[in-house]
């Protein structure tokens, strides 16, 4: 493909003409969207480690003042609104942000105490009403990481059986946003989050079972599913695009998949499902997130085992000459590709 | 329209990517049902492959390793024996011939002599002194790391000298560590006078180290005067490598131990006043979070600002 491959020549290989009346209000609406994501841009505080670093700074104020929670997250939050609503400078703006938000955490650990689904019930109309515009890039991500964060809380809380139904319902949605992006509706950052929430919350209770900690609660064939959905949706996004003989292959993979999640490891099943979506939509930094889950489920997996310290070194080195085949079966493809 | 205005022009002229695709179906554009479809014709495959053969390489070395280290635990009592410490001094001299074409071979060097210098006492259960036998690995290692062109493994000798003194609790051991440290990374920055040291890497450990060791001595030390000194000590550090060289790995490692140190010296504040543990744990915290909060905010209007003179020029 050629590197300077035009957003013109893509749409002319979609049969969308530009010059089509019809098109004329989308385009322009497009060119809007790309002019707001240029702006935001330019905030020094746009990328990801500002607000992970913020986050940070929110929670040590919400650790030191947990046993004031009530009346210091009301003051926290109150002020902090003021202080954000009415400033005009960006670094007091975000400064105040940071109390707003642990002023936020403080109120929620109370209610979350009292009546826990009130949460995830509030947090969800602000995540969708950050859904709704591109600039409301942050609600987005801190209110798809709280939503997922307060809703597993929650069912571990009020019904730990729901706990991997609900994480399979969050790993489709996730998958679908990636693969059908819908119209007004963006939805990038929270579909990764909850694309990578349920492999995250299986990675860490499988990490805590190594431990000889029994959890409240087995996926079963719940995650099983949800991944092998996963490769269902991924083969229909790319039914127009397959011959016959690879939609076959497609189907049977998924079955293969299924049936390796539901005997061996659905978490390594899932980071193998999310490295394709990955690869097909061209998320690499979420590609990168997919081979490093890959790697940790497959070092849980092989610690997990009853197997002596000769087995698991024999394992490992299995598991080493395949990846060094597999490296060298590729670079002689690439090779020959040139 | 008839044809597309400038502002819209230019956009569809730009370069396609996926992300740009996606944004298309979001303005209504391209359908979502042919996203992947159009994501297939932008994408390139050059950086999958890139990534694929790195994570395939560096999963095959993590397995290797594994599997060499539950091998070496398996069958730990054979380096106990005499065919054991022979096993490590033939590997120990087939690395030393491989080392130039091998990094592996490189860093399981430094491995080896630290194994085979520590094997003795662990076997003989003889009463020696961790520290100098990490003195003496850092020596040993040293030598090892002369002719070796990998900032890395040069880099590994520094690491044992320190781990050598963080064994000790002695406040002006600590002290010595955080000069010595200081006078070899100030040698590096004004005098130039230690090239094998060039490598970004080297000034961002004995920087890290200094300030390490100096606020290991102020955490651990009990009255006014030795938490002075330390924070002159990191505050003329951080002046140095805010001011002097403006590093963007240094100055954010000193934004790190400047909230350190502003949290350590607020505990000691209100343990010398008494407070109640909530109030003083509530203060604490809230600090932490105003240092950190204030630490990335400079940080970025620094570098907003820095990208604003660079794009003026």
């Amino acid at each position: 493909m050629p590197a300077d491959f035009s957003l013109r020549q893509t749409l002319a290989c979609l049969n969308v003409s530009v010059f089509n009346p019809a098109v004329e209000p989308a385009l322009k609406q497009a060119c809007r969207i790309d002019a707001e994501r240029k702006t935001a841009k330019k905030d020094p505080f746009h990328g990801l480690f500002s607000l992970i670093v913020l986050q940070l700074a929110a929670f040590a104020c919400f650790a030191g003042l947990r046993p004031y929670a009530l009346w210091a997250g009301t003051v926290l939050t109150l002020a902090g609104l003021i202080a954000a609503a009415k400033t005009k400078n960006t670094a007091f703006h975000r400064f105040a942000e940071v109390y707003l938000w642990a002023g936020l955490m403080l109120l929620g650990e109370k209610l979350f105490f009292l009546l826990p689904a009130a949460v995830p019930s509030l947090i969800l109309p602000a995540l969708l009403s950050g859904m709704a515009k591109q600039s409301r890039r942050e609600r987005r991500i801190l209110g798809s990481f709280w939503l997922a964060v307060t809703v597993f809380a929650a069912a571990f809380r009020l019904a730990p059986a729901a706990v991997f139904p609900i994480a399979g319902l969050f790993s489709l949605a996730g998958a679908a946003g990636l693969l059908f992006p819908l119209k007004n509706v963006f939805d990038r950052e929270p579909s990764i989050v909850f694309i990578l929430s349920p492999l995250f919350l299986k990675l860490g209770l499988e990490t805590a079972a190594l431990t000889g900690w029994t959890p409240p609660v087995s996926s079963g064939c719940v995650l099983a599913a949800a991944f092998a959905m996963q490769g269902v949706l991924l083969t229909l996004a790319l039914r127009k695009d397959l011959e016959s003989g690879e939609k076959a292959l497609f189907w049977l993979s998924t079955a293969a998949l299924f049936a390796f999640a539901a005997l061996v490891s659905d978490g390594m099943a899932g980071a193998i499902v999310l490295l394709a979506v990955a690869y097909f939509t061209d998320a690499r930094s979420l590609g990168k997130t997919a081979a490093a889950l890959l790697i940790a489920f497959l070092a849980v997996f092989i610690l997990n085992q009853p197997v002596s310290l000769s087995s698991a070194a024999t394992l490992c080195a299995v598991a080493g000459l395949l990846s060094a085949l597999l490296c060298r079966y590729l670079k002689h493809r690439f090779a020959s590709k040139e | 329209m008839i044809v597309p205005d400038r502002k819209t022009e230019n956009y569809l002229n730009e370069p396609a990517t996926p992300k740009a695709v996606a944004r298309l179906c979001r303005a209504g554009v391209v359908a979502p049902t042919a996203f992947l479809q159009a994501a297939a014709l932008c994408r390139t495959d050059g950086g999958w492959e890139k990534g694929a053969s790195v994570f395939l390489r560096l999963s095959t070395a993590l397995f290797f390793a594994a599997a060499l280290f539950f091998l070496t635990l398996a069958h730990w009592d054979f380096l106990y024996q005499t065919g054991g410490f022979a096993a490590a001094a033939v590997l120990f001299g087939v690395c030393a011939c491989l080392r130039r074409r091998f990094a592996a071979a490189d860093y399981a060097g430094v491995g080896l002599i630290v194994l085979m210098y520590f094997l003795p006492d662990t076997v003989f259960m003889s009463v020696a002194s961790a520290r100098a036998d990490l003195l003496a690995c850092a020596v040993l290692s040293g030598v090892w790391a002369v002719p070796s062109g990998r900032a890395g493994v040069r880099l590994l000798p520094f690491v044992l000298l320190n781990a050598a003194f963080c064994l000790s609790r002695d406040i002006p051991l600590f002290l010595f560590a955080a000069a010595l440290n200081a006078a070899v990374l100030t040698a590096r920055e004004f005098f130039r006078k230690l090239p094998a040291l060039s490598p970004a890497v080297f000034r961002l450990f004995f920087l890290g180290s200094t300030l390490a060791f100096l606020f290991a001595a102020a955490a651990d030390g009990s009255g006014v005067f030795p938490f002075l000194l330390c924070l002159t000590a990191s505050a003329a550090a951080g002046y140095v490598y805010t001011a002097r060289l403006p590093d963007a790995g240094s100055r954010r490692l000193t934004a790190v131990f400047n909230v350190l140190w502003g949290v350590l010296g607020l505990f000691r504040l209100l343990n010398a006043a008494s407070i109640p543990p909530e109030t003083a744990r509530a203060l604490t915290g809230i600090a932490a979070s105003a240092l950190i909060a204030a630490e990335l905010i400079a940080d970025r209007i620094r570098v907003s600002g820095m990208k604003g003179n660079e794009d003026a020029r």
